[in-house]
């Protein structure tokens, strides 16, 4: 059984300027232990898809429409805030963009990393108090036990994502979804954080899922892709598949358009037009209007994710068709 | 004698630091530009890459005038900046033109397109009220903005539209120099592209000058001739773009070069990065000597001591690194 079941999960925002398809009919599975990447760009829905799922969706306007998440024989989706409550930072914890908001000012860093032991496995004080300097020794913060009783703006950019990363680690969980753990950061320091992942889940075995708009992320770290655009996935596949056989033009056209495929001075490859407006409904395919390989019934015909070859699911109607 | 278009000499900005409400006591500096040396010639694209805090969006500002200046000379077209009077500087202005980061902060929500590019033409009077539509049109074309767009506010287009405005009002007063500071940071990768694309058209067909800054080298390599990398207010290497990015040679240049993720799974996982320790140092109380001396592998006692100078290691390519010979003996990271 697979660690989490998502099927046709719709997320709809319902605001005054009509209703925003932001996730619309996603369906995945993640097993155990892998690192599962989302890519896609701003307002594709990589966010909404994972905050959905732990309830994290403001209410209203946002609003669960239909789906289903089985997570261990529990449909997420169901759940009341009770229930959330005992697997969020349990076991499945979370990690944001930015660790400047995600951290609480007030609180001292040991004050924030004890919380989820003291709410979760009813530890004692001096008992967390000596799993958080443990915690933080592993994500690299030399001197943990002075460094516990300061406050978040006495850390780097940096330093606040590893005590991000330790805190949300320290209850062992068995999913980490981490939301562009990586952005905000320099380039060197960036390195530094997607290797403490890795490590980190290597040790515990846990599953991750990345969130992240850098294809150059994904590369280096995750086993699976899932490529999402307007509020669905496109492409789900294997990386390497991903990224060497990449069947809908959607992907193609995204990793073409990297300066870095490209020697230096040439015209980089760009996708025409601009991504469509999720307050109209869409008939046919979302990225028909900007497709270089739009045939008519592409803008009429529903299209849905279906496996083109073992393990490799694509939505283009004309790939499922073997026309491309 | 011939000129540069741009010659910066030893440039220095530092910034007080004040603590207290009212009058504060100064109780440090920050040394955001600390001895910048570098020349523009005309029609080069010059890229300035560097993490958060080092210093090239200050070295930026300081060249277009927006900040003073502590220490040393900029010429441009062998005019000095410093200290001109108002009006002097006024006239230099038009010639020198920033584009900023974010396009969501740069234009004025009041003002249509046309109010946003008609106003810098007519504040130096490069064009008469009555030719003013066709200018501004004629300029919308030029980034690929359709005439029709003329009266829209800039809430109603996307990032990348919005950005195409920004660089329009750069060239609205037909400028020598562009000064671009993270133009496409705050977009999405292919709209990325296609404002790379038309910075890459512009600088070819108007023969500008151009200094992209970026923290990201791929950006950076993909469009300049000439790369500088900046830490902690010095540029610490220096040289022709493929060079800087293919081999690197001071120690912080090829962690950033390694450290850059590649669209690339098996190149990825071949790869052995080089991870620095720690974060970069604050600029308010920088390290004595070399300021990259605590992260750096290679480090040793005279580091500590001693601040390298940027000198030419082979002809066009200049590093500030005393231990070169010791990085140069270990082969470059794929």
């Amino acid at each position: 059984m697979p660690l989490l079941d998502v099927q046709k999960l719709r997320t709809y925002f319902h605001t005054r300027n009509g209703t925003v398809r932001a996730v619309d009919g996603v369906s995945y599975v993640l097993e155990a232990g892998e690192t599962l990447g989302i890519v896609g760009e701003s307002g594709s829905g990589k966010s909404v898809s994972q905050y959905s799922l732990l309830g994290l969706i403001p209410t209203p306007p946002g609003r669960i429409e239909s789906g289903c998440a089985r997570f261990g024989g529990i449909d997420l989706l169901q759940s009341s805030q009770a229930e959330l409550r005992r697997i969020r930072g349990k076991r499945i914890s979370m990690i944001f963009q930015d660790p400047m908001t995600a951290l609480n000012p007030f609180m001292t860093i040991g004050g924030q990393i004890i919380e989820p032991l003291r709410v979760h496995e009813g530890c004692s004080k001096s008992e967390a108090r000596q799993r958080a300097v443990e915690a933080l020794g592993q994500v690299g913060i030399q001197d943990a036990a002075t460094r516990i009783r300061m406050y978040p703006h006495e850390f780097s950019g940096g330093m606040r994502q590893r005590v991000m990363v330790a805190m949300a680690l320290i209850t062992h969980p068995e999913l980490l979804i981490a939301d562009e753990p990586s952005t905000a950061l320099d380039v060197t320091v960036q390195a530094q954080i997607l290797d403490l992942i890795q490590e980190r889940q290597q040790s515990l075995g846990m599953a991750v899922v990345l969130i992240t708009h850098d294809l150059g992320v994904i590369a280096g770290t995750c086993g699976r892709v899932l490529v999402m655009y307007a509020g669905r996935i496109v492409e789900s596949a294997e990386t390497r598949k991903v990224f060497y056989s990449a069947r809908h033009p959607y992907t193609q056209a995204l990793l073409e358009s990297m300066p870095s495929v490209h020697a230096q001075g040439d015209t980089l490859f760009t996708i025409p037009g601009m991504p469509p407006d999720l307050t109209h409904a869409i008939e046919g395919c979302p990225f028909a209007p900007r497709c270089r390989e739009v045939r008519d019934a592409c803008r009429t015909t529903p299209c849905v994710l279906r496996e083109v070859e073992p393990g490799h699911a694509t939505a283009c109607l004309r790939v499922q068709a073997g026309e491309l | 004698m011939t000129h540069a278009l741009l010659e910066i000499q030893d440039l220095k900005t530092h910034f007080p630091v004040k603590k207290g409400l009212f009058f504060g006591r100064q109780v440090g500096t920050v040394k955001a530009v600390n001895g910048v040396t570098l020349h523009l010639q005309k029609g080069e694209v010059l890229g300035l890459v560097g993490e958060s805090g080092c210093g090239k969006s200050t070295l930026a500002r300081t060249i277009v005038q927006l900040e003073t200046p502590t220490a040393g000379t900029i010429l441009f077209e062998g005019q000095s900046l410093a200290g001109l009077s108002r009006e002097v500087l006024r006239r230099i202005r038009p010639r020198l033109q920033m584009v900023f980061q974010d396009p969501y902060a740069s234009l004025n929500p009041r003002r249509t397109v046309f109010d946003t590019l008609a106003e810098p033409m007519l504040a130096h009077r490069l064009v008469t009220r009555r030719a003013l539509p066709e200018a501004v049109g004629a300029l919308m074309e030029k980034v690929g903005l359709a005439r029709r767009y003329i009266r829209k506010y800039p809430h109603e287009f996307s990032g990348g539209q919005r950005q195409r405005i920004a660089i329009a009002r750069a060239l609205a007063l037909q400028p020598k120099l562009i000064l671009a500071d993270e133009p496409v940071s705050a977009l999405d990768v292919s709209v990325q592209a296609q404002i790379l694309n038309l910075l890459n058209t512009l600088s070819r067909e108007m023969g500008l000058t151009m200094m992209l800054i970026s923290h990201d080298l791929a950006v950076v390599k993909h469009m300049a001739q000439r790369i500088a990398v900046m830490y902690l207010g010095r540029i610490v290497e220096l040289g022709p773009a493929s060079a800087v990015f293919n081999t690197p040679r001071h120690p912080y240049t090829r962690a950033l070069v390694s450290a850059i993720p590649f669209p690339d799974p098996d190149r990825e996982h071949a790869r052995r990065r080089i991870l620095l320790q720690g974060d970069p140092p604050s600029p308010l109380n920088p390290p004595p000597g070399c300021a990259f001396h605590p992260r750096c592998v290679y480090a040793d006692a005279s580091c500590a001591k001693t601040i390298p100078p940027l000198e030419k290691r082979v002809p066009g390519h200049q590093v500030a690194c005393l231990r070169l010979d010791a990085v140069e003996k270990t082969p470059v990271p794929a």
